[in-house]
């Protein structure tokens, strides 16, 4: 081969190697601008960007429906673990590259709400009546809504009934205080089998944010400044720190690394408040699903349990804005609601799919976590949560580990709230 | 002697009055043959060689110039930036944050290059010439050089776990109560350099290998004439001859060592809380470009990085001279 060629040669196959490095994807048809016919009808795919893999055998079904009335819409999903969801999420958006259909929380919503990285959504055909109205206006951005709730996760005190019944202690109930859990937890902690009480982790929703807003006290106060060092708030934390200092929980260390229901799932602790999302997997771990259930959360002061309310929001940037608004849309119907309770992953948003969720796992007591939906007070948001959320666990450990006091701890958290907060302004 | 005459000579070379008379014999003016062969040359050359080019400028110089151009930015949540001159700098030197990140690197990079000795000793053993199977043994070290870094994450963490994880229980067996590795401030960045050292050192060892290789007999068998024992040819004829690969992989350790960023991604995790004391550089740009979502700090963290790693390098390269033995 003569120079020249081997040259052609050369530079013609480095070139098709770059084309082949381009994103090819599709993220659908290109919509002409200006283009406001109702109906869509050349093929369409969809992102969804979701960060739990147990919805979604839930989703695929639901999908079987959809595209009874939507034949043209293909949805795809995008599962992310929840500890890097929000991460690739912002940078997803800054690239152009997010899902068109994507989940968020409440105490998430603000931060793309105030960005402009949300598109409204169009609400005339819908029925809404379900909802209750609280749990739309959280979302609803100068009259228009912005997000369809569909889930409300609480938190429970799940059990295992056979250290229980080794233990002989009466399984817990709505009549349990938090000086019913602390005996009991003295009680069934185990040591020579390696067997703790409760599973004391270093984790808000799933720990303390429960106990601060039982003893009474409140994580971000109306008025805008933190209340974490608050007498209440210290002794909601204290709770937990308690439990670890008297060696009924395995300690920080144990629980970084190994994660806090693996210690439940693996009956070396009795007892763990876990959220409603734990309830499918643990009916489908055949270690425990025959001896564990879950109660009401012992009262402290008051019953207040955190929830979290889970939407479906359009991304303002997706190229396929009437295919994800009809995605999003049907989420909301009772029948999409129904099938996602009866999973039995998720506490449904709409009060018509409640019975379903209900009936979805008649192994364990789930109308637990629908009860306690009335007496919650949702998980602390401001404009900007994650910015100081990501630091309670470096602020919080040496609390845990007994290097500071709990009130000390607290303190230099409310400043450090306080601070974000003020940078928010 | 034949001349030069009847000799066709190749490519551009000076040509010889009598080469000319030979050129003249092919039937060619020669004068305007040579500068068009050096051209087309050249030609070729830049063909051939541009794919290659195009690629290092576009995805290595053309990044670290926008990364410049972007440290003296600061970035909102969701894209866009505006200049904010050296305040992203100013950030970074009075961060305490950045200071233990720098200092968990240093340690764990000082850590890591005690994979070094331990390969030159590996390499020593490995190469006595009546050693059985050193194929396999060349492999298993090799072997975790070609696992991907994430697999070797996980598995670690597996091990290192405080409770259930294998390196305790081994020690368990022995009568030690293992601490909680991974956890734990007082050993989490040891054992991240452990995993370091683990990781490395196969490398190390075939590099080292073959600068064995290059070290003639003759000076061995003069050695032992003279009557140097084992330990005086490894440290007056091995060592300093293995110099330039000691050289080589020292510096190609450390620049790797200082931009360690999976092993404490995958094995300490962000909820770790002993992640301030064990966050790399890297890790911390991840984080503040990532999760903290300040693009403009993340890029004047790594710029400065970047300095410091062709500072450390240059100086390397001076000290040379000093230990260094060519040839």
């Amino acid at each position: 081969m003569s120079q020249k060629t081997a040259a052609i040669a050369v530079v013609a196959l480095a070139l098709s190697a770059l084309t082949a490095c381009s994103n090819g994807g599709g993220q659908g048809t290109e919509r002409p601008d200006g283009d406001t016919t109702p109906d869509v009808q050349e093929d369409v795919t969809i992102t969804y960007g979701i960060w739990d893999d147990t919805f979604r055998p839930t989703y695929e079904e639901i999908l079987v429906d959809f595209r009874e009335q939507y034949p043209h819409i293909t949805v795809k999903f995008e599962v992310t673990s929840f500890a890097d969801y929000f991460t690739k999420l912002q940078t997803s958006i800054s690239s152009g590259n997010e899902p068109d259909v994507f989940w968020l929380q409440h105490n998430s919503f603000p931060l793309y709400a105030e960005n402009d990285a949300l598109a409204p959504l169009d609400t005339d055909d819908v029925d809404l009546s379900g909802y209750p109205q609280g749990t739309l206006d959280q979302f609803t951005i100068d009259g228009e809504l912005y997000g369809y709730p569909w889930s409300t996760p609480t938190v429970g005190l799940w059990y295992n009934t056979d250290l229980f019944d080794a233990a002989g202690i009466d399984y817990p109930d709505e009549t349990w205080t938090w000086d019913d859990v602390r005996e009991a937890a003295a009680t069934l902690t185990d040591p020579s089998n390696g067997v703790y009480g409760i599973v004391a982790p270093l984790h808000g929703q799933e720990g303390y944010y429960n106990t601060i807003f039982q003893a009474g006290g409140e994580i971000i106060r109306a008025d805008g400044t933190s209340g974490f060092d608050s007498p209440e708030a210290i002794e909601g934390v204290q709770f937990w720190v308690d439990f670890v200092e008297a060696g009924h929980s395995p300690n920080l260390q144990q629980t970084t690394d190994t994660e806090r229901q693996a210690w439940f799932t693996s009956s070396k602790a009795a007892m763990f408040y876990g959220g409603s999302w734990r309830a499918s997997t643990f009916a489908s771990t055949p270690e425990i699903a025959d001896h564990v259930d879950v109660a009401p959360l012992p009262v402290g002061r008051t019953n207040t349990v955190a929830f979290a309310t889970g939407v479906n929001v359009v991304s303002a940037g997706s190229r396929n804005l009437e295919a994800a608004g009809a995605w999003a849309e049907f989420l909301t119907s009772d029948e999409a609601q129904q099938a996602q309770a009866a999973s039995g992953v998720v506490v449904p948003a709409s009060r018509n799919a409640r019975d379903a969720w209900v009936e979805s796992l008649p192994e364990f007591n789930v109308a637990v976590f629908i009860d306690q939906v009335e007496d919650a007070e949702p998980l602390p948001s401001s404009l900007n949560t994650n910015a100081w959320e990501s630091q309670l666990v470096e602020y919080l450990a040496p609390a845990w580990n007994g290097a500071e006091s709990v009130a000390e701890a607290c303190g230099r958290v409310a400043e450090m709230i306080d601070q974000a907060l003020a940078d928010e302004r | 002697m034949k001349t030069e005459a009847t000799t066709r000579r190749p490519g551009p070379l000076p040509r010889t009055g009598a080469a000319q008379a030979g050129g003249a014999a092919l039937g060619t003016r020669p004068t305007a043959r040579r500068p068009r062969r050096r051209r087309n040359d050249a030609k070729y050359a830049v063909l051939l060689a541009g794919p290659l080019i195009v690629g290092l400028l576009a995805f290595y110089v053309w990044p670290i110039v926008r990364t410049f151009y972007f440290s003296f930015t600061e970035w909102g949540v969701f894209g866009g930036h505006s200049w904010t001159g050296l305040d992203n700098y100013r950030t970074i030197l009075a961060s305490p944050e950045m200071a233990h990140a720098l200092r968990n690197t240093v340690v764990y990079a000082s850590i890591s290059l005690l994979a070094i000795p331990l390969g030159i000793a590996i390499a020593v053993l490995l190469n006595q010439p009546q050693l059985r199977g050193r194929t396999v043994y060349r492999v298993l070290y090799f072997l975790p050089v070609v696992t991907m870094p994430v697999a070797v994450g996980l598995l670690w963490r597996l091990m290192l776990n405080g409770d259930f994880g294998f390196v305790n229980a081994a020690l368990r067996i022995v009568g030690i109560q293992g601490p909680a590795w991974l956890s734990d401030p007082a050993t989490a960045l040891i054992a991240l350099g452990v995993v370091g050292i683990w990781a490395a050192l196969g490398y190390d060892i075939i590099l080292f290998l073959a600068g064995l290789q290059s070290i003639p007999e003759e000076v061995y068998e003069a050695a032992k004439l003279d009557g140097a024992g084992t330990a005086c040819r490894f440290f007056r004829i091995t060592l300093p001859l293995l110099s330039p690969t000691t050289f080589f992989v020292v510096v190609i350790q450390s620049i790797n060592a200082l931009q360690m960023f999976d092993l404490v991604y995958i094995m300490i995790g962000r909820n770790n809380p002993t992640i301030p004391d064990t966050q790399t550089v890297i890790y911390l740009f991840y984080k503040v470009a990532f999760i903290d979502n300040d693009k403009g700090l993340a890029s004047a963290i790594v710029f400065l990085l970047l300095i410091l790693i062709i500072g450390l390098t240059a100086l390397q390269f001076r000290l040379q001279r000093r230990w260094v033995h060519y040839g």
